[in-house]
């Protein structure tokens, strides 16, 4: 008996491989229901011109009512974009990621949202509490209770 | 029901937002008018009390089943049924695939009915798991066992064993059938008792006997024989099929002929150089022909006796003929003829009759009229005969209308006759009132005077009948 959730992914996936990703964002790898990871670049004019970033996104059996958990990864080339909603282990700092996630969400949207999130960005530089959360930060960024202060991105 | 898969592409009007697929209970929120399917909404609300759409806030109690158009719409669609994998290639409306699976998918797993079997079986294999759980009787040691453990049972069982009544050795209940076509000491009768052999006794001895039996020496001679026969056999019976279609195709050709002869009446001829190979009696022909020369010119009585002899000679021969191929059969299908050749002949002479006393006053147009009617002619075509008849009533006709114009011609003639009588009649009579005018005149004048003489000498006047007043000369008659 498939899960909910694999259904509801395996869905998706459908319409990623039918109808293709939005300019910048590329599926780099599906090969289950629990972790798929996406390669995303900014388009147009900003601060992360010729930069190239990987997201990762891992499912739960309880996926899509709760939320995926969504974080940048270090991989061969790229780089933890420098953001002031991302910390330098890869945790954004979003509140559809955490007490904003809508089930009616998906990860296309997801990942638009956040490319939309860095073309925004008017200053490169890192949280102001960077240091002291990557310390003790978990491991799954769904566990950390974040304070959305900024409602400006 | 989640996992249904959907045969169409589905309405996205009709899809839950949560799990993307079409809605299953579809329920609506009061406040903000969004359908979801009622499990998809249910989680969501466990984990955030607000729509998933709008975020807006949203409890249990505001939500409700959702409109009939939209259940119904959910529930019509086309759905494969969940056990395709296993070879179910049944499709049905959603909403009846439950009833389906709980009914009559064959592929659906049940438990078997028995309470002691706690085996999982396909609905499809249910009759024949059935048939494992019943008990037959074993026929060599009378123990109940299951049809399922019947060959385990057969190694074990304890009446497996029997002793042949012929040789006496001892061998297996299942072994006994084919021990008896080998056994040595049973008596058999000679390999030839087909062909007549009467030798009998004990297998062991007959290879003994084989080597003096007569029959095996031209054993040979019985099978050459035997396979003649049977393709003589297979011949005659196709034969004999090839002579029943021929026999029901005469028979048919037969009425359908006797049905031509009755349509064409006297007009049918037979004719023997149709069929030289026949041979039929020579006296044959005189009868047959219908003798029509003399058809209505005067001799019709003949006619009418000759000529039904000439169809209905003609069947009776035919049982000489196929006497051969129809022994004992009658033909029924092939009556003698009736009334039918004789009506021609009568109406011609009705006809005749008729004319002769229409003609009887006007001899002039008789001698014409009687040679415009065509004789009627059998020994020619129908078609001939037809047009023969035309063309007498084209004559008739033509005569009819002289006729009519003599009688016009006539009639006028008498007219002025009389016209010019009366003219002459009526010339006389004035004369005559001319007359007998100048007498009354005449007559009055001497009246008149002896009216004066009576004046003179005689004393009362007389009156005379006939003179009316007498107060002018011109008195009128």
């Amino acid at each position: 008996m498939t899960s909910i959730s694999s259904r509801r992914l395996s869905k998706e996936l459908m319409e990623i491989q039918n109808g293709g990703c939005p300019v910048g964002i590329d599926l780099e790898k599906a090969d289950d229901f629990q972790c798929w990871r996406f390669s995303l670049e900014v388009m147009g004019e900003s601060l992360y011109q010729n930069e190239k970033f990987t997201l990762q996104f891992r499912f739960d059996q309880q996926y899509p009512i709760s939320s995926p958990a969504v974080q940048f990864v270090q991989t061969e080339g790229r780089q933890i974009p420098v953001h002031p909603h991302v910390y330098s282990n890869g945790h954004i700092c979003a509140s559809i990621l955490g007490n904003e996630w809508s089930p009616v969400l998906s990860v296309i949207a997801v990942c638009v949202t956040l490319q939309s999130m860095l073309a925004s960005c008017r200053e490169k530089r890192r949280p102001i509490d960077n240091d002291r959360y990557v310390k003790h930060a978990p491991d799954n960024p769904k566990k950390t209770q974040f304070q959305y202060d900024d409602d400006t991105v | 029901m989640a996992t249904y898969n959907y045969i169409d592409p589905v309405n996205a009007n009709l899809v839950c937002c949560i799990c993307r697929m079409p809605f299953i209970y579809p329920y609506t929120t009061t406040t903000c008018a969004h359908t979801f399917c009622r499990d998809c909404i249910t989680k969501s609300l466990e984990t955030t009390s607000q729509c998933p759409i709008d975020r807006l806030p949203l409890r249990e109690a505001n939500l409700q089943p959702a409109g009939p158009i939209i259940r119904s719409l959910v529930d019509e669609l086309l759905v494969e049924c969940v056990n395709r994998h296993l070879g179910c290639m049944h499709t049905c409306q959603r909403q009846l695939m439950p009833v389906h699976i709980s009914n009559s998918c064959p592929f659906e797993s049940i438990p078997c009915p028995d309470q002691d079997c706690k085996e999982m079986i396909f609905r499809k294999d249910a009759n024949q798991h059935r048939d494992s759980h019943k008990t037959m009787l074993c026929n060599k040691c009378g123990e109940d066992i299951q049809s399922i453990g019947l060959k385990a049972h057969g190694s074990a069982c304890s009446g497996r064993f029997t002793t042949c009544e012929f040789c006496e050795s001892e061998l297996e209940h299942s072994m006994q059938a084919s021990h008896l076509v080998v056994c040595q000491e049973i008596t058999v009768a000679c390999t030839h008792d087909i062909d007549g052999c009467a030798w009998e006794g004990k297998r062991s001895e007959l290879s003994a006997h084989l080597t003096s039996c007569a029959y095996h020496a031209i054993s040979g001679f019985f099978a050459i024989n035997k396979a003649r026969i049977t393709a003589l056999e297979d011949e005659n019976a196709v034969l004999k099929r090839r002579v029943d279609t021929l026999e029901a195709l005469l028979r048919m050709a037969g009425c359908e002929l006797q049905a031509a002869k009755i349509a064409l009446g006297p007009w049918y001829h037979y004719s023997l150089n149709l069929h030289p190979q026949l041979h039929l009696p020579t006296e044959l022909p005189f009868d047959l022909q219908p003798s029509s020369a003399s058809t209505s010119q005067n001799g019709s009585d003949e006619q009418v006796g000759d000529n039904p002899v000439g169809p209905s000679s003609v069947p009776s021969e035919h049982p000489d003929i196929l006497a051969s191929f129809f022994p004992n059969e009658d033909l029924p299908d092939l009556p003698r003829l009736p009334a039918p050749p004789r009506v021609p002949s009568i109406s011609s002479t009705t006809s005749s009759q008729g004319w002769e006393s229409f003609t009887v006053n006007n001899t002039g147009i008789r001698q014409n009229l009687h040679n415009a009617v065509a004789p009627l002619n059998l020994s020619t075509t129908l078609e001939g005969s037809l047009e023969a008849l035309r063309q007498s009533i084209v004559t008739i006709s033509t005569s009819l209308d002289s006729l009519g114009r003599r009688n016009d011609i006539a009639l006028t003639n008498e007219t002025f006759r009389i016209n010019e009588e009366i003219m002459s009649l009526k010339a006389n009579m004035h004369g005559l009132r001319m007359q007998v005018h100048a007498i009354l005149m005449d007559r009055n004048a001497q009246v008149i005077r002896r009216v004066q003489d009576s004046q003179d000498g005689w004393p009362a006047p007389q009156r005379f009948p006939g003179s009316i007043q007498s107060s002018g000369p011109g008195t009128k008659l």
